[in-house]
């Protein structure tokens, strides 16, 4: 045991990045979301950010985290469950909760840090957690974290689903667990019959609706809107830094269940809370989507549909998802690392996914063209994408078909 | 059925997608086998011939066929003795 063999083995394996000839993590913009975004010196259409509606730079939403943050200040440096939860911030968490169609929620820094801190706060080990194969990586490392049971079911497959909670048992209580819209494809879960048979069963329905919130429903509520479901019995959880252009995750239910987590979910009794100016930001975007959200919404699903003929025109293989999402199959790590160079090259920020994000030469690139772009700069991408295509078909055997 | 038949038919009813295994079906690079991926083919084992597999038993299999020799060599009493 010595210090040089702890450091020598955290050190990082470059081989990827080196072949690739190009490594698209940590890259540091020099400006904000607003259309184009500067990098490296350059500037590029950001296809890469989340930011669904194209409000993160929008000057209303930045009006109103300056005057919260006048009267405020930065942060109350304090736990919420001490003194660091203001007026603003429990306004914001009830106002959530009704947006989505639930009795109550709570606000924590992060959705990572939501997720990771449910489990533990509701579940034991007497219990039993079924998650989706797919599912992200703060869920499966919060169920982990319980230390119970937890048995994968098959993406997306409720007659799986049903078959082992079928065989469930001699457990206190089962939980299912899942994404509305599975980000790296543009999946939907079938969220309506999986409550179905979760209530079969007695198990409490998990869903993570990150990339639902702002996009899914005819008023933009997610994904219990979408699917009609008033009286959703289980958990929901959500990003507020994609389509809601800020940051902080919020956990909503029954009143019980965030009294309860109030008072047993370390990640949040323990964590500094949401800075005032965030919650601000959250509150001035759900004032714009209430007016604005149809014709946001328009201009998200153009641009997804425009895209997506181009790269399907280009020769790329786009999977088929149902969210305002387009992911180009690129093969292996390399071959996805290239594509990407590729995308960057030509001015074009995108979002490579490799092993274990997804499964093994599976690796896929993901355009996101947010409400906040042009139709005119979404088509002068499209006219770009037989160059790029050209340009990954000479990098030795790429998947251009 | 065989013990080898059974559980191909399990790694492929626990595949996400549709693909043809064999014995020789290499786990991570014919089907991209991750460990939640593992994990579903151990309980489908588990509830198929009710045992309990202890945790480290599959952690070196490669192929289906691996998959065997450790259930042999933990479960003597999966298939009768001719």
């Amino acid at each position: 045991m010595t210090l040089a063999a702890f450091y020598d083995r955290l050190r990082l394996d470059a081989r990827l990045a080196q072949e690739a000839g190009f490594n698209p993590y940590y890259r540091h913009l020099q400006s904000g979301l607003n259309d184009p975004v500067r990098l490296d010196g350059r500037e590029f259409l950001n296809l890469a950010a989340n930011d669904y509606l194209g409000l993160a730079a929008d000057p209303r939403v930045g009006r109103a985290i300056a005057a919260a943050v006048a009267r405020y200040g930065a942060s109350l440096c304090g736990t919420p469950i001490a003194t660091g939860c203001v007026d603003l911030l429990r306004a914001l968490e009830q106002r959530l909760a009704a947006f989505v169609g639930l009795e109550d929620g709570v606000v924590l820094p992060s959705c990572y840090q939501a997720n990771n801190g449910l489990f533990s706060a509701v579940a034991g080990k007497e219990d039993v957690i079924l998650i989706d194969h797919y599912a992200h990586s703060s869920l499966i490392e919060g169920a982990k974290a319980v230390g119970c049971k937890i048995r994968p079911f098959l993406h997306n497959d409720v007659e799986h689903l049903a078959s082992l909670l079928g065989k469930v048992r001699g457990h206190r209580q089962a939980f299912v667990v899942t994404e509305s819209v599975f980000s790296t494809e543009g999946s939907i879960a079938p969220l309506a019959a999986m409550v179905e048979v979760c209530e079969r069963f007695g198990a409490v329905p998990v869903v993570d609706d990150s990339h639902g919130i702002g996009v899914l429903g005819a008023n933009g509520r997610g994904v219990l809107e979408h699917f009609g479901l008033t009286d959703f019995p289980g958990i929901y959880t959500a990003s507020l830094g994609k389509a809601l252009a800020n940051a902080g995750g919020l956990i909503a239910g029954r009143r019980s269940l965030i009294e309860h987590l109030r008072y047993f979910c370390p990640h949040l009794i323990y964590s500094t809370a949401l800075p005032p100016g965030v919650a601000a930001g959250v509150e001035a975007v759900l004032d714009i989507l209430a007016a604005e959200f149809p014709a946001r919404r328009r201009l998200l699903w153009e641009h997804r549909d425009t895209l997506r003929r181009g790269l399907t025109a280009a020769g790329f293989t786009v999977m088929a998802g149902e969210a305002p999402i387009n992911s180009v199959l690129a093969g292996s790590a390399v071959q996805t690392l290239r594509l990407a160079r590729a995308f960057y090259e030509a001015g074009l920020l995108t979002t490579p996914f490799v092993y274990p994000s997804v499964p093994l030469s599976e690796g896929r690139v993901r355009l996101i063209a947010g409400a906040g772009l042009t139709l005119a700069r979404v088509q002068a991408a499209v006219a770009a994408l037989p160059a790029i295509a050209r340009a990954w078909q000479a990098a030795p055997s790429s998947g251009v078909a | 059925m065989t013990l080898e038949e059974k559980v191909v038919a399990i790694v492929a009813k626990t595949a996400e997608k549709k693909k043809t295994v064999t014995l020789d079906t290499d786990l991570v690079h014919d089907l991209g086998t991750d460990s939640l991926a593992v994990l579903m083919i151990i309980q489908a084992l588990e509830d198929e011939f009710d045992i309990a597999i202890p945790d480290d038993a599959f952690k070196t299999v490669k192929t289906v066929r691996e998959i065997v020799a450790q259930l042999r060599a933990h479960f003597p009493h999966l298939e009768p003795t001719p």
